[in-house]
Parts: C-alpha cells; structure tokens; sequence
C-alpha cells in the first residue's frame, strides 16, 4: 500500500496523458486529469505556505539564532493570510451590495494589494536588481582571456553588449548603408540567429533526450526516487 | 572609528538632510514628497440588512440580465422572506432617490491612482494608505540596497518580511482562484453561489471527489503520524507530469528541432543563389551537429569525433557568451527600475 | 596602482554601476531604436489581423521581471486596443495578477471611449497548474476560467463569446519570465495544436533558449527590454507622429486672438465647451499630447479660433496624421511618438552607459591580469 499503489497510480496517470495524445476519445479522461492535476498544484501553494509556517514557528520555540526575524515572517505570514482569506478591504460586487466577500480578493486600495504593491513588489524587485552590481563585479574579477573558448565567449559578449545599445549604432552605423550585416546590430543579430540558435538547439535536443529517459523511468517504474526512502 | 564608516555615516547624515531639505521645498508648494493620488470612479453603498434587503429580479429589458433593488423590510409582510416579495406589487422598493432616508451601513469608494501632475484636479484627492505604503516601499528598497554595503539587520527585516508576505500571498491566491471555484465550487455549488461567487453557474460535479480526496491526503503531510499518504496525490502529480513531458519534449524539443535544421544548403530566391543565406543555413547545420557530438559521451573524443566536439565547444561558448549579454541586460533594467522608484516615485526628481 | 586595482574594494564597482545607472536615469536620453526582424514579425502579426480578432495574453512574470516585461504587456495592449481586437488575459503565476491590472489601467485610462470591459476585454486572473493549465485551456477554456476575476461566467460576456478553447483565438502572446513561460506555451500550445497562432516577450535571461523555436513554433519574440523598446519604436512609427505643427499652429493662433478683455484662460475654456472636452484633454491637445483630431473636433476648432479647417488638416497632416481616403481617427487618439508612452526606450540610455561601464571593468580586469602574469613570468 505505501509503494506499490503510487506506483500504480503514477503509471496509469502518466499513460493516461501519453494514451489520450494518440487517442481524441479519451479527451474527457485527460481533461478531468488535468483538471486535478490543476487543483492539486494550487493545493500544493497551500502546503508550501503551510510548511514556511511550521518551518519558522519551530525556528521561534527552539528560539533559534535570527529567531526575531522569523517573528517578523510570521507576522507578514499571519497579516497577510488574514487581510487576504477575509478579503479586508474588498468592495463587494456593485450587482450585489450585500454580500461581502463576493469582491475581487486583490481589488485595488485592498489590504492585499496594498501588500503585493508595496511589499512584495519593491523587495523582490530590489533583491534582483542587486544582481547588476554582482555581476559587474563578477566581470572585473572572473572574466579572464585565458584561452580560445573563453576568449569566444568573451567576445560575444562585447558584441551583443554593444550591439544591443545604442552603442554599436553609433560606432558603426556610418557604414549600415554599404555592409548591414557587419556593422555591430548585424553581427549581433547574426550570432543570435545563427550561432546562438545552434547552440540553444543542441542543448535543447539534449534535455528533451534527457526528460523523455526520466519520464519513461517514472512511467515503467524503474525511478522510485519520488517514494523516498524506504522506511518512510 | 574606522574612515569606512565615518565615511558611510556622513554619507547618510547628508542624505537625511537633503531629503528634508527637498521635503521642505515641496512643501512650500503645498505638496507632501511621494504623495499619492487618487480619484474616485464609483461609490458602493451597503445598507443596514434589518432596514433593507437587496433583491434581483429578471431585467424586463433583457431576459439574460438581472437589476437589484434594495427592498425596505419594514414594509414586507412578516410571513414572507424578501427573496419572495414582488417588487412590483407594492411600494416596497426604495428607489433610488428615496435612499437617501436611510444611512448606509457601509460606503465604498472605488478609488484609481492618478499621476501626481493631476493632483490639482476636482475630484482628485490624496490618499494616505497609498502615500504610507510608498515611503514604506521606498525605505524597504534602500533597506535591500544596504545589503551591497555588507549585511545587515535591515536586510534581514526586508528578507523575512518577504518571505512570509509572499507565501501567505501564494496561498490566498490559490485558495481564491482555484480551491473555491474549481474545487468547492463543482462539489458544494450552492455554497459558493451564495457566498462568494452569486453567478457561480457549474454544477455538482461527482469525479470531484476524487480529487477532494487526493487533496486531503496531500495536506496529511503536515499531520506528524501517517504522512506517507501523501505518495498517493504526488504519484499522480509524478506520474501525469512524466506522461505529458515525454511527449511534448519529443515532439516540440526533438523532433521538431531536427525538421527545424534540416535547411536547403541551396538558397535560391528571386535574384537567384542566395549565398549569405546558404551560409547560414550551412552553419546552424554544423553547429547544431558539432554541439550534439559534444554532448555525445558514448564515444571518446578522439580524431574526428574529438575535432567536431571541440568545434561543438565553440559554438557553446558564443551560446553562453551571449546568454551572459542578454543576462546582464535583464539585471541592468531591474536596476532602472528601481532607481526610476526612488527617484521618480518617491523624490520626484523627474518631472 | 596595479596593486590598489587587484585588491580594489568591490563597493567602488558597485558605486560605479549606480551611477552608470543612476545619471541616464536623472537625464533621460532620447535613443532611436530600429526594429529588428524577430520583432518587427510580433508587429506586423498583429497589423495583419482584421479588427476584432480574439487575442489572449499570458502574462506570466512577476516583480522581479516585471521592469523588463511590464513595458512589453502594456505596448501590446495598446497596439492591440488601437486595432479594436477582443483581448483576454490571464496568468499562470499567482503573482502576476496584478500584472493585469496594469494591462486594465491603460484599457481604462487610454481607451476608455472605444473599450468596455466585458464587451471587449476581460482579466481571467490566475490558473494553477503550470503546463497542465496550458494543456487544459488549449482544448477547454472554461475548465480552469470558469469564471473571471470579478466572479461572473465566462459565457455571460460577449468578449468571450464564440471562445472555447485556445484553438478559437487568433493569436497567443506569451509573455514569459520562467517557468511556466514561453518554451511551455510553445511546448503546450503552440506545437501540439498549429491553429493556435504563438508570439512572445521574454526576459533576458530566458530569450537565448527561445531563439530555436524562432519562425517555425514562435511567429516573432521581443527578447529582453530591447526587444521591447523596438517593439515601442515600431508602434511610434505607425501610430505616433513626431511633428508638432498642429499644436504650435494652435498656441499660436490663441496667443493671437487674446486681448486685454479675452486672456488665453478664457479662450481655452472657450474651446473646452466648444468642444466639449474637459481642461486635461484640451491640455492634451495643445501639447500634442493627443493628436491626429477627428474631423469634426477640426472644424469644431476653425469654428472656434476663425481658421480655415483645411490649415488645421494640413498642419496634422504634417504631423504625420493621414485623413486621405476619408480616415477619421477616434476622439482621444493618443500620439505613441511621446516619450511618455515609452517606458523600454527611456530605459536603454542606463542600457548603454551599463554595458559601456561593464566592458571597461572586464578590459580592466583583463589588463590587470596579464600584467600581473607578465610580471610574475620576469620574476
């Protein structure tokens, strides 16, 4: 019951969806599985919030190092999940005045589109904008000619960085008329079209090759991983 | 004190200053800095539901549509429910100018921000709740900002405040969209219908159930004894998520892309041979054979084999070099645009 | 100074990358764009649909993609709006339901006269489930949108109307910051079912991946803020005129025709009733904000400021605004020429002066580097 009946379940799952590609008559069964699958997914949000939860309320009762801070998580956690399942702030539908929780759940000027706007959206957006000053400071100290394949990647780079500024333009535009495809926008569409589109090709070629292998381990069985272990 | 630091400190001590200072100029011109605005588009009036009760009826005008009326309880008969009672019989329905005899229990305003150069206008007005979260979101963006001079308390204040919004934010939104309508909504549709979606019009759905069960089970995982029922839903998460995979990687990142590249090496268009092109072509076949030999690990690469692979190392190498361009490219507009919000949101240094 | 420069404190890069950053930003340059092929081809898809075609946006990206992908959701809607077609938008990440919102925004601030939502587009919000979203919209749309983000059926709005499945709409437009994103709507949609018509606006970081799938699963793509701003460089072309002759022929004529008895205030008032436009829209007009005027607001004008209507015609016309064959442009038809409109070209001047600044530290870098081992080999 513990392994073999996922088993079972994961294979009749997975050749359903294989099936119902070659077979239009099995539409229904693969709409209603994809339909779950859907249900599912959002239930498994509703886990991964549940789980940071537990996570930091444990953090908190063993009053473990940076203890405070998972104080703060838990009480963004808590305020948010609030304001949002009670839909603060929400109007009700104009066509129905007197039921309250009939509203959009992020209404503008709601407590949980306040929260979106002006928590999540400017942290989020900050913490990968620090990214430009890493990665600027990864290009003085790491970015080193040392080789003929470093040397292309690093010329590449030059070229898209310039060709896709205004800077190739300006250095080579005298001469668009005459030789479009070398000015530095030409080479750069060029190595997009051309060099890049090969590359990405064989790696997705690759990785497709990569996942069918995987998938058919799952779907005869053979990969167990997604059990865990065997004393679970 | 070590220079760093003092430096750091006047740094900042100079900063507050000319933030106040700038404060101070906007506030000459009767402006509070980073204030927001808004207009209001419509007003929602609730009423006190033992005065009045809300009641829809057919449109006479069109079948499909339904009007509402509030109905004055007062004025219905005991025996009969409001959703009984005939608009039309008597003069139980308020109309609209009539409304004004009764204070509504509650008003809403449906407000919409406007741009600050509309601040003067009728009918615009401040907004404090907005005007809070924008100097909110504003020092949130520095305390993050902060993290590039070494981490710090007012980082971590940012990082878990994130991180418990975002997941309490993921969780209203799945229970929201997915757990009421699709869910509760085709296994309890009345429910639904009269509390939180009035024109929800799918019915009881049986098969439902099943996935009503597999949820559960999925949330068992956090009950301490039995959680290993929660294979059952994740199998069938696994095993659908393998069978779809497999078929859509091998048609769209298989076999298309090998139609995809098998191009005519032979370009020939209205002037005739076209010899940019067949090079083109010429070199996405190459590339994408050299790139696939490199990824070949059952054979040594040794002679050709091993020529054609370093070849594959090559066209890798322009792949990812330009994968770092278009990266950086990504990071530099995140940073735009914050800066963009601080100076022009917040401080209102761009007109 | 070798020295100093190989031990170099990394907080001057990142002072430096603020500033290369921080300067464009306070000056905003004015930088032209030319639209590259693989964008031009998103453009003129979209031209080539007859008027009231039914478009469906996956907008799914979330704020840290957003600067990027932002400026690409509202550009296509406004194009979208300006060729009077159905649009339906949806997202497959819990945070970018209010990227909708601001696809909403410019339909009710920009197209307010022409677009009713319901009538013509409509905000689906969020569905779970990642590629098995896209799989089951592609034959049942009703399955995962039952309803909209106000909670009323689908059915019940003629922008949906005639719309069961993705197969049903005209065109596709994913745009994408990760998973699920664009290689899933080409994956998902776009290959198994080749009636459903797939353009695309990616991240940077994900737009190399996609080239491959470029023309044959992928109609056209706009990679990274660039693609953007040429996307926004097209969309000025067509429907934005740069001239500014019928507005400087306008403040002129007022200037003229105001005395001492009659200021310039009491005109534009004047002209407002006239017109029947309030002050905002009259502002819009003398600043070219709006341009290309309906006919009849033209002679409205003339009326108003005694011109002969066929100087206002031609100073439009000018302007880049063509009447001929009988054309009449709706009342509030905004010039997309403006800098105002153009979020992803304002944001290529901190491009260039970024990308300069980091080609000079891996020169730098790199000097630093064989100077170094020269030195080392000598000893």
């Amino acid at each position: 019951m513990k392994r073999t009946f996922p088993l079972i379940i994961a294979a009749v799952a997975g050749y359903v969806m294989v099936v119902a590609y070659f077979m239009p008559a099995l539409q229904q069964v693969r709409e209603d599985a994809e339909e779950w699958f859907n249900i599912l997914a959002a239930i498994a949000m509703i886990l991964g919030g549940a789980s940071i939860l537990g996570m930091h309320l444990r953090k908190v009762s063993d009053r473990r190092a940076g203890w405070g801070f998972s104080v703060v998580t838990l009480l963004g956690f808590l305020v948010t999940l609030y304001v949002g399942l009670f839909k603060v702030g929400v109007p009700p539908m104009p066509e129905y005045p007197d039921r309250a929780w009939t509203g959009e759940y992020i209404a503008q000027g709601s407590a949980l589109w306040w929260s979106f706007e002006y928590i999540i959206y400017p942290i989020t957006a900050t913490m990968f904008a620090l990214l430009a000053f890493y990665v600027a400071s990864a290009a003085f100290r790491a970015f080193r000619a040392k080789n003929l394949e470093a040397m292309l990647l690093l010329g590449t780079a030059f070229v898209i960085l310039l060709g896709r500024s205004y800077a190739g333009t300006l250095l080579t535009g005298w001469y668009a008329e005459e030789y479009p495809n070398l000015t530095l926008p030409g080479l750069t569409d060029m190595i997009m079209g051309v060099f890049n589109t090969a590359g990405q090709r064989a790696v997705m070629i690759g990785i497709a090759l990569g996942i069918a292998a995987t998938s058919l381990k799952i779907l005869l069985g053979i990969d167990r991983s997604y059990l865990g272990s065997r004393n679970g | 004190m070590k220079t760093e630091t003092i430096i750091l400190n006047s740094f900042l001590g100079l900063g507050v200053i000319a933030l106040a200072l700038w404060m101070i100029a906007w506030g000459q011109e009767g402006k509070f800095l980073g204030a927001q605005y808004v207009e209001v588009r419509d007003t929602i009036e609730v009423y006190d539901s033992r005065e009045l009760a809300w009641f829809r009826t057919p449109d006479p005008d069109d079948p499909e549509e339904t009007i509402g009326y509030w109905v004055e309880r007062a004025a219905l008969p005991d025996s009969e429910p409001p959703e009984l009672a005939d608009p039309e019989a008597g003069d139980v329905v308020v109309e609209p100018a009539d409304l004004d005899r009764f204070t509504p229990a509650r008003t809403w305003e449906i407000q919409r921000g406007v741009s600050r150069d509309r601040a003067d206008e009728d009918g615009v007005v401040l907004s404090l709740s907005r005007t809070i979260g924008l100097w909110f979101a504003a020092i949130c963006t520095l305390f993050v900002f902060s993290f590039l001079y070494r981490d710090n308390p007012f980082y971590k204040f940012a990082e878990a405040l994130v991180v418990g919004v975002s997941a309490a934010y993921s969780m209203v939104v799945a229970y929201w969209t997915m757990v009421i309508p699709n869910l509760i909504g085709k296994l309890l549709p009345d429910l639904v219908q009269a509390a939180f979606v009035p024109e929800h019009d799918q019915p009881f759905y049986a098969p439902h159930i099943g996935v009503l069960i597999l949820s559960i089970l999925l949330l068992w995982r956090l009950s301490p004894v039995g959680g290993w029922v929660a294979r059952w839903p994740l199998a069938f998460i696994i095993g659908t998520t393998a069978g779809f995979r497999l078929i859509a990687h091998l048609e769209s990142d298989f076999a298309i892309q090998i139609q995809a590249t098998i191009l005519p090496l032979v370009v020939r268009d209205d002037g005739g041979f076209n010899f940019w092109m067949s090079v083109r072509h010429l070199v996405i076949m190459l590339g994408v054979m050299a790139g696939l030999t490199y990824f070949f690990f059952s054979i040594e690469h040794k002679g050709f084999v091993g020529k054609t692979a370093r070849v594959g190392i090559w066209v890798l190498m322009i792949t990812f070099g330009a994968g770092f361009a278009y990266t950086v490219m990504g990071r530099i507009t995140l940073l735009t645009n914050r800066i963009e919000y601080l100076f022009d949101d917040w401080l209102w240094l761009i007109s | 100074m070798s020295e100093w420069l190989t031990n170099l404190d990394r907080r001057w890069i990142f002072l430096a990358m603020f500033l290369a950053v921080a300067i464009p930003v306070l000056l905003q340059p004015e930088l032209p764009e030319q639209p590259t092929p693989i964008v031009q081809a998103v453009f003129d898809k979209i031209e080539s649909l007859p008027e009231g075609s039914t478009v469906l946006l996956s907008l799914d990206y979330d704020p840290a993609s957003e600067p990027e992908l932002g400026p690409m959701n509202v550009a296509f809607t406004r194009h979208l709006a300006l060729r009077g077609h159905n649009l339906l938008y949806i997202t497959l990440w819990p945070t970018g339901v209010p990227m909708i919102d601001d696809a909403m925004r410019v339909l009710e601030n920009e197209f307010a006269d022409q677009y009713t939502y319901g009538e013509n587009y409509l905000n689906l919000g969020y569905g779970a489930g990642q590629e098995a979203a896209i799989k089951l919209i592609a034959t049942d749309l009703a399955k995962l949108f039952g309803v909209d983000s106000r909670g009323r059926p689908l059915g019940s709005y003629n922008a949906a109307r005639g719309i069961r499945s993705l197969q049903d709409t005209d065109l596709v437009i994913s745009i994408g910051a990760g998973y699920p994103g664009t290689k899933e709507w080409v994956q998902y949609a776009g290959t198994p079912f080749p009636e459903i018509q797939l353009v695309a606006g990616v991240t940077g970081v994900s737009a190399p991946p996609q080239y491959p799938y470029y023309p044959q699963q992928l109609i056209g793509m706009l990679p990274a803020i660039k693609g953007a701003a040429e996307y926004e460089a097209a969309l000025s072309l067509v429907y934005g005129t740069a001239g500014e002759a019928l507005p400087e022929l306008l403040n002129e004529s007022i200037q003229a025709m105001s005395t001492d008895e009659r200021s310039e205030d009491e005109i534009h008032e004047e002209l407002q009733s006239a017109l029947g436009i309030g002050a905002t829209q009259l502002q819009s007009i003398l600043t070219g904000r709006i341009n290309c005027l309906p006919l009849e607001q033209i002679s409205t004008i003339a009326e108003a400021l005694a011109l002969d209507p066929m100087v206002l015609i031609e100073a439009a016309t000018e302007d880049g605004c063509d009447y001929a064959d009988g054309r009449d442009y709706p009342d509030n038809y905004l010039n997309y020429g403006r800098s105002e409109f153009q979020t992803a070209l304002r944001r290529m001047g901190p491009q260039l002066s970024a990308h300069l600044l980091m080609l000079a530290l891996i020169v730098l870098g790199n000097l630093i580097f064989f100077l170094d081992r020269r030195k080392e080999r000598r000893r």
